[in-house]
Parts: C-alpha cells; sequence; structure tokens
C-alpha cells in the first residue's frame, strides 16, 4: 500500500483557513488527525479517558488560541508534538500522585504493539510474528517511539525531532538500533528475500 | 517539455539531484525516502528503470537497499482503527464547548476601552501610574466569560479545571477568563446548573466556589445541583461533601432523617451538607430548611426528564415557567395535588403531554397569552 504522501500546501491552507475562524476547516482537522492522535496518545500512557480528556482540552485551547499561534506547515507533526508535552505533564503529575503504586507503574508501559498491529506481511506463521514483536519490545522507549512515529503516524525523521526534541541523528541512530533488531528477527523470513531477488 | 517544474507534483522526485545523496545512504535513511518508499511499495514499479540504473551503476549499495526492501515488504504496522462514534461523540464535545465561549472578535469592546483608557492614564497624571496598573490589573482580571440559556435550552460548559456544569434553562454562569494556579476555583451563578467539580483541577486551587444571590457553597471536588431562582434556592448534593456559607445569618430548620420526622432549629452562617441532603430557602425569610432527599429528584433534568416524588402540582407549575418561560395556571381545587412519576421534558410539548396522560390532567394551551391552564379532566365516560 502506498503511504499517502503529505501535502504541505494543503496542510498551510488548512491552517490558514482555521486561523481564520472558519470552523469547518478546524473540523477537518479534527476529524484528520483525530485517530492517530488517540492511537499515539494510547500508546504513551495507558489510559484512554486522560487521551481522551488531553485532546479535548487541546482542540479546544488551539482554538481559543488560533489567532496567537504561527504558522504550521506540517498540522500533524504539531498536534502530536502538543499531544505528547501534554501527556508527558501528565504523567509527572500522576508520577508525584502516587510514585509507587501499580497502577501508575502500568500507566508507563509506553508503546505496547498488539499483533494486529505489528507483524509479518501475508504470513500466517505466528512465530515469525512473534519473534518481531519480542525485538521490538528489546528496544528502549526513545527507540520505540521514533518506530511508531515513522511507521504508524508517518512522520519523517525531522519531523519525529521536532515531536520529541530530540537532535536529527538521535533520531537517526533510534532508527538503526531498531532496523537492526528487526532484520535479525526477519533472517528467518526467507521468503521475501527470494521474492525480492525475483523482481531486481 | 521546457520550462520549470513547478506543475511538477512532489512525489515524482527528481532522481539525479538525489543520486549523490543516495549513496551516503543506511537502511533507515531508504526506509525514510518517499521515492524509495514509493518504488518498493507499489511492487516495484513507480520510478523503477531509474532505480535499476541506479542500483547497477552502485553495486555496493545493493545490500543496504534490500535490507530497506525486506523491511518495508515484510513488515506490516496497522494502525489499530477508532471507531467513528467515538470520534463523533469526541467532536461533539469540542464543538458545543467552541461555540459557549464569546468569540475573540467580541472582546476588543473591551480591549479598546482598556488600551484608551491606559493610553490616558500615560499620558495625563504620571504620578498615578502605579495605581493606573493597578486598575489595569484589576479590570483585567475581573474580565469573565458569561454562559447562558434560553427558556427551553440546556448548556454543557467545561470550566478552565476540567469541572464540567450542566446549565438548565433560563440560566446563567459566569467565571472569570484567566483561572491562576494558585487561585480559588470560583463561578457565579444565577438560575439552575449541575456541577460535576473536578477534585484534580488542571489549573487553580483545590477549593471551589459557587456564589448565588443568597448563598455560596463551597467544595473540593464532588456532584451537586444548585438553584438560585428568584423565588427559590435549593442546593442538593449527590455525592462528596460541601459547605454552604449565608450571605446572612439563618436560621436552619433542620429535619431529622429517621421517622418520626424530629425538627430542630439552629442559627447559623455556614452548614455542612452531605450527599442526599438537601437545603432549600423556605417561605419564612432568612430561613432554610435541611433535609434528605433523593437526589436524582433535583438533577433529572440533565437527562431530559423530571422526577416527582409528592411533588405539589403547584411546583411544577413553577418549573415550568424557569424553564420554559410559560406561564401556567393551576385550577385551584387541585392545586396542592400531589405528584409522584417520571415525565420525559424534552421540549414542553412533550412534557405537558406526558403530564396529562400520566397525572389524569387537563392540559390546554393559550397561544395568544402563552398561558398554559392545568385541570381537572372532565369525565367523558
Amino acid at each position: 500500500m502506498l503511504t499517502p504522501s503529505k501535502n504541505t500546501t494543503d496542510d498551510a491552507s488548512l491552517w490558514k483557513a482555521f486561523q481564520q475562524s472558519d470552523q469547518q476547516a478546524f473540523a477537518k482537522i479534527f476529524h484528520l488527525y483525530y485517530p492517530d492522535l488517540y492511537n499515539y496518545g494510547t500508546k504513551f500512557i495507558a489510559n484512554e479517558e486522560l487521551v481522551k480528556d488531553n485532546l479535548q482540552e487541546l482542540f479546544i485551547e488551539i482554538w481559543a488560541k488560533r489567532n496567537a499561534l504561527g504558522t504550521v506547515k506540517n498540522i500533524k507533526g504539531y498536534l502530536v508534538k502538543s499531544l505528547r508535552r501534554r501527556l508527558l505533564q501528565n504523567l509527572q503529575k500522576i508520577k508525584k500522585q502516587h510514585s509507587l503504586t501499580m497502577e501508575a507503574r502500568e500507566e508507563q508501559v509506553l508503546f505496547q504493539l498488539s499483533s494486529e498491529e505489528l507483524k509479518i506481511k501475508d504470513e500466517q506463521n505466528e512465530e515469525l510474528t512473534r519473534k518481531l514483536r519480542q525485538a521490538f519490545d528489546r528496544l528502549n522507549d526513545t527507540q520505540k517511539e521514533v518506530v511508531y512515529l515513522r511507521f504508524f503516524n508517518n512522520l519523517d525523521y525531522k519531523e519525529i525531532s521536532e515531536v520529541m526534541a530530540l537532535q536529527y541523528q538521535s533520531v537517526r541512530n533510534a532508527m538503526h538500533t531498531a532496523i537492526k533488531a528487526f532484520r535479525k528477527a526477519l533472517l528467518l523470513f526467507v521468503y521475501a528475500l527470494l521474492s525480492y531477488s525475483k523482481t531486481l | 517539455m521546457v520550462g520549470k517544474c513547478a506543475g511538477l507534483s512532489k512525489n515524482s522526485f527528481d532522481f539525479n539531484r538525489l543520486m549523490k545523496n543516495l549513496l551516503a545512504y543506511e537502511v533507515e535513511d531508504f526506509l525514510n525516502h518517499e521515492g524509495f518508499r514509493q518504488w518498493v511499495l507499489s511492487d516495484y514499479t513507480v520510478n523503477d528503470a531509474n532505480w535499476q540504473t541506479w542500483l547497477k551503476a552502485h553495486p555496493e549499495k545493493a545490500k543496504t537497499v534490500e535490507d530497506a526492501a525486506l523491511l518495508l515488504n515484510s513488515i506490516e504496522f496497522k494502525t489499530k482503527l477508532l471507531p467513528h462514534n467515538i470520534v463523533e461523540a469526541e467532536w461533539r464535545k469540542v464543538h458545543s464547548t467552541i461555540n459557549q465561549v464569546p468569540p475573540e472578535k467580541a472582546l476588543p469592546y473591551k480591549n479598546r476601552f482598556l488600551s484608551v483608557f491606559n493610553r490616558k492614564i500615560a499620558a495625563g497624571i504620571t504620578g498615578l501610574l502605579l495605581m493606573g496598573s493597578l486598575l489595569f490589573y484589576f479590570l483585567y482580571t475581573q474580565q469573565f466569560h458569561t454562559v447562558s440559556t434560553h427558556f427551553g435550552h440546556k448548556k454543557e460548559v467545561r470550566l478552565p479545571d476540567g469541572s464540567v456544569v450542566v446549565l438548565n434553562a433560563n440560566s446563567e454562569l459566569k467565571y472569570v477568563k484567566n483561572w491562576k494556579e494558585a487561585g480559588d476555583r470560583e463561578v457565579w451563578l444565577t438560575g439552575e446548573a449541575y456541577f460535576k467539580v473536578t477534585p484534580t483541577p488542571a489549573i487553580g486551587r483545590p477549593k471551589f466556589t459557587v456564589h448565588t444571590e443568597a448563598l455560596n457553597v463551597e467544595v473540593l471536588g464532588t456532584q451537586f445541583n444548585v438553584q438560585s431562582r428568584t423565588h427559590k434556592t435549593r442546593v442538593v448534593l449527590t455525592s462528596g461533601k460541601i459547605k454552604i456559607r449565608f450571605k446572612d445569618s439563618n436560621q436552619i430548620e433542620v429535619q431529622e432523617k429517621q421517622a418520626p420526622v424530629r425538627t430542630r432549629f439552629q442559627h447559623t452562617d455556614t452548614l455542612v451538607v452531605l450527599p442526599g441532603e438537601l437545603i432549600e430557602s423556605s417561605d419564612r425569610k432568612d430561613s432554610y430548611i435541611k433535609k434528605a432527599t433523593n437526589p436524582e429528584l433535583y438533577s433529572s433534568w440533565q437527562n431530559d426528564y423530571l422526577v416527582f416524588e409528592n411533588t405539589p402540582l403547584l411546583e411544577l407549575s413553577t418549573i415550568i415557567n424557569d424553564t420554559y418561560g410559560l406561564h401556567v395556571s393551576v385550577a385551584p381545587e387541585i392545586a396542592q395535588r400531589k405528584l409522584t412519576g417520571k415525565v420525559p421534558s424534552d421540549n414542553v410539548k412533550i412534557l405537558l403531554d406526558a403530564i396529562s396522560v400520566i397525572f389524569d390532567l387537563q392540559v390546554s394551551v393559550n397561544r395568544k397569552t402563552n398561558t398554559i391552564n392545568i385541570s381537572e379532566t372532565k369525565s367523558s365516560m
């Protein structure tokens, strides 16, 4: 499947309309990005209600401050970044409130992916998918988040570095480590290798 | 084809321009490269000739490209679908909230007033500069958001701290625009509202106060109903604990829960109310009644129905008047009749139909005077 290409001119004009109090543009932004933001948020904090509340506040706030906000060329990147900042603040609050309770710790397990979300393409072999997810689970939080933002949210490294407040090179390195881990898991996956060589 | 490539889509990349860069590419760079992704994911059709030529010229990159393609081809990253109704429900909440807040455009009047005001001060007596800025601060902090409802309409308001207020018809809620981290949470109410106060405010101190003409309700996180109409002030607590602070010292008639109902009087200006308790103004001046009740009776209006439990018909007429702005005249012989039951209140017509059916009363509407007459059903059999 082709990943939908980002169209920055569309984003810029949509954002401009939104800033000029066009509620339809605002509705479009909401509907376009809410599902991805929600999915990302619930991977960040395993508390759906908290994520919903934060998203509501985020959208209400950007509407209230629409005149004061600058130009945004990549709306999704901007929203993911704002949501992430809010969730981090919430996470710190939760940590303070019950520093050692179980619930708090459970909420802090970042980026758990199900076998629906991360699996071997066109492959019934459960063992391979399990190996792949194990490889993902062994990554550190930063590496997991980079993989998530790249492949699930289709943000590029530059956008990810802005969202996560990391150096471009750090994002690239995180991806490099993740790829090495994935490739190891995929060594068993001979079928793909063969089909690839045929096309060359 | 001559000319600029302005019309060229962003996706069809200029291969030659990228050739140099590609040589330094690692697997992760190829994965991040839109053109490469398109080529692989289109089953090697988009720009295939270019890629094949480049690969032949740079066999040393074959392994890297192979790895990147393997990853792209064999791993499926599938985002969970979010049910449409969740997105819609969340959108409705955001939509209703932003439409309660007065648009920024409504503000210039106030702002202009402030700036003119400040200019005058600056141009005028400089010695009073400090006083002027104090005044500015005062005016600034006293800017209120006002949310009001017409007859027959309700609104849900989300306050800056995360608390939710359901405002009943013909009511008004005011609160300061800029809530401060170190400030008390305060709102001013006329009419009726149900409060769901969050115990963990996003902003502001834990104390939350509802000001009404006759009394203040102080809470720390709880759910309760407040009615402050011209003829009646009433607070009903659903959960948590609240403290009432009367504007004047009042005589409180406390009706004990245990039967037989004993009554004792106390004179006070503050009163703690517990869940399931009701406090309301009595007919006598400066006098309130505190008694046990079923809180649902007083909060059901939020969910578009009204619950009655030995409610005098006269009180029903007051509710209709407060909520829909219609005058109700009740035939004297049935004014003291008590109603018990549950009626829908989506709109006034449904409510009146329900009253007539459930309580077996004759309800007629005089369109000219906007008056509703309630009388005994004439036996037709």
